[in-house]
Formats: C-alpha cells, structure tokens, sequence
C-alpha cells in the first residue's frame, strides 16, 4: 500500500470524514490539481530524460575524441 | 427634563443655598452654586453652549455633572434606566439597539478624547432608533436604520482591509482580489456616500478589532486547514493513479481515462461510507 494512503488510513475517522466527503463534493477541483501534478510530473520526467540523452551524448562524443587522440598518439 | 437634570439621578448630588436661573441649562434652582466656582472662564471654552450666559448661578445638576469626571472620561447612556458607561467594544450592541437598553427620554454621549465635557451639551432624544449623539464638540444624528446596513459592509471590509483603508478609500489591489472584485464594488457603493461624515467616523472608531483578529485567525486556520485537506486527497488519487497498468492498457481507452478515471471516484466515495472501502472499491474497479 502506497505511504500516502496508509498514513491517511492511521489518521483520525472525522479526517477521513471530511476527505471522503471532499471527494463527494468537490471533486472537480480535485481532480484538476490531480491533472496539474500529472502534467508536472511528466515534464520534470520528459526534461530529466532529456538531460539523461543529452549527458549521454556528450560522453559519446568524450569516448570518441579520446579513441581518436589515442590513434593519433599511436601512429606518431 | 434637561440632560442633566436626567443624568443627575445616577450620579452624586450636593446642594447649595443660591437661588437663581442656571447658568448652563437655563433652568430655575434654589438649591444652586456659584457659577464660578465650576466654569473657570478662562478655560472654559464652550460658551456658545450656555442658555443663560448673563447668570452667576449654576444649579446643583448642572454642577454635579461639570464635577463628575468619569463623564468626561467615558462614553455613556442615560435614560430613565439607568446610566450606562459604554467600552468601545459595547458601543455597536447598545447603538444598533438602543431601544432594548433605554426608556423614555435619554441622551447619548461619546467621547474620543476622554477629558471634553458631553453631559451638559448633550440633547435629550425620545426616539431610540433616530437620535442626536454628542461627542465632545460635535453633535450629529444616528439613524440606526440607515447606518446599520453600512456598519455591516463596513465590518465585511474590516475583515480584509485596515481601518485607515476604509477611511480614506486608498485599497490595497492584492486585497480587493481577495475580497472579491463584485462585492468590494457593493459595499463600496454602499459606504462611499458617507465617507468623511461624523456617522462613518464614528462607525469605524467602534468597530471590534478583537472580534475581527479572531475570526480572521479562525478563518486563515481553516484555510490552512483545507488546503491541507486537499493536498492529501490529491495526494491519495496520485498513488491509486501510479499504480495503473497504462502498458497492457487499449489505447482507444487511454483516450478517455481521465474521464472514466473521475467516474470512478465519484461513484467509490458516492457509495462508501469509509476511507478504507473507498479506496478498495476504488482500485477493484480499475
């Protein structure tokens, strides 16, 4: 069981009460903070993939420079 | 009956020996002072307020009120029931329903400085919902029926603006926002054609900043309290979504989900009566 769910499962009944009923009677706006800390969560994802690529890359590029500078050595 | 001879029955009374016409209420006496000895000509400075300024005499009434100091230092009502020291929190309660606190005549006085006689200058009024208030050098009426409605959207503005704001109309932007742009424009309407009257003066001096700190506080609590709230139960839905199948699931149904998703929550808290089956009923319908 998820953290969240079971320390709201440890709190008080009347806490739970009120956040049933928040559920019943605004849970349109819940549900758009919801959609709001998905779409968050998504681009901090799509952006730490991003940075991930892009490190990647760079020691792509590191690894290729060194293979060559160690041909170049060679040959001289 | 004058005004003090109104207030005299609550308050210590000597009697002299002078008999003559009073020099500050106009009235007959044979139990008098000599005026002098109350009215210090060199400091006193409400002339205009005497009827019989060519007299020497002062009746005891008139005396025991120019001697008594706790009315110059407080607000009061005095009427056939009695005299009524007002604190500045009191003052709203016995204003806006002066008819359940006085009978038959009666005069109201406020004070702001506490230390300029009212009493003698006060006007003795018979109706308890339009009367004449003194205070100190300025007398006015309060129309209870008029000004109630705007002591309320006063006290609505106390609650996020300072008193100085509401004087002068110079609002905080950020404030009305929170306010509420269509009903700071009502109220506004409402007090602005009294603004710089004695009335609106008057209604801002007794409004209760103790009242209005603690529903304040009340309020910001629940806030907090509520946002808290909401953050958990956002929180709550975040997990249960988390662990969706979103790999082995249609496409066609991942479309809609966020559709069929709310459905779901609502139809789990609709017929749970606690958290806990809310949550099973929940992920079994996922």
């Amino acid at each position: 069981m998820p953290s969240v769910i079971a320390q709201v499962s440890n709190s008080s009944e009347d806490f739970k009460n009120k956040l049933l009923s928040l559920y019943r009677e605004q849970l349109m706006i819940v549900m758009l903070e919801l959609r709001l800390k998905r779409e968050d969560e998504k681009e901090s994802y799509k952006a730490r993939q991003k940075a991930k690529a892009a490190k990647a890359q760079n020691s792509a590029e590191n690894d290729l420079d060194n293979e060559e500078f160690m041909k170049i050595t060679e040959v001289n | 009956m004058t005004n003090t001879q109104l207030i005299s029955k609550y308050i210590s009374v000597q009697k002299g020996d002078i008999t003559g016409k009073c020099k500050v209420c106009g009235s007959g006496t044979t139990s008098g002072f000599k005026a002098k000895d109350y009215i210090k000509e060199s400091r006193f400075t409400n002339n205009d307020c005497l009827k019989e300024i060519d007299s020497d005499v002062i009746c005891e009434n008139c005396a025991a009120c120019l001697k008594d100091d706790s009315l110059r230092r407080s607000s009061f009502i005095c009427s056939e029931s009695g005299l009524v020291y007002l604190k500045k929190n009191d003052i709203e309660n016995y204003l806006f329903d002066l008819d359940k606190y006085v009978k038959g005549e009666f005069v109201v006085c406020i004070t702001k400085s506490f230390k300029k006689h009212n009493s003698f200058r006060a006007r003795v009024n018979l109706n308890p919902h339009v009367f004449y208030i003194r205070e100190e050098d300025d007398e006015y009426i309060f129309d209870s029926y008029v000004l109630k409605d705007i002591y309320k959207a006063i006290n609505r503005l106390y609650l996020y603006f300072a008193k100085e704001d509401i004087q002068t109309a110079h609002y905080d932007t950020k404030q009305i926002i929170k306010y509420g742009k269509e009903q700071f424009f009502i109220d506004e309407a409402i007090i602005k054609p009294f603004r710089g009257s004695k009335q609106f003066e008057l209604l801002l001096h007794m409004l209760n900043s103790e009242r209005r700190n603690e529903i304040v506080k009340k309020e910001s609590r629940r806030k907090k309290k509520m946002q808290n709230l909401k953050e958990t139960a956002v929180e709550v839905l975040n997990a249960v979504w988390i662990d969706i199948d979103f790999e082995s699931m249609s496409n066609s149904r991942k479309l809609d989900f966020w559709n069929e998703f709310t459905g779901k929550v609502k139809a789990a808290a609709n017929s749970s009566v606690d958290f806990e089956r809310f949550i099973e009923r929940l992920c079994q319908a996922l």
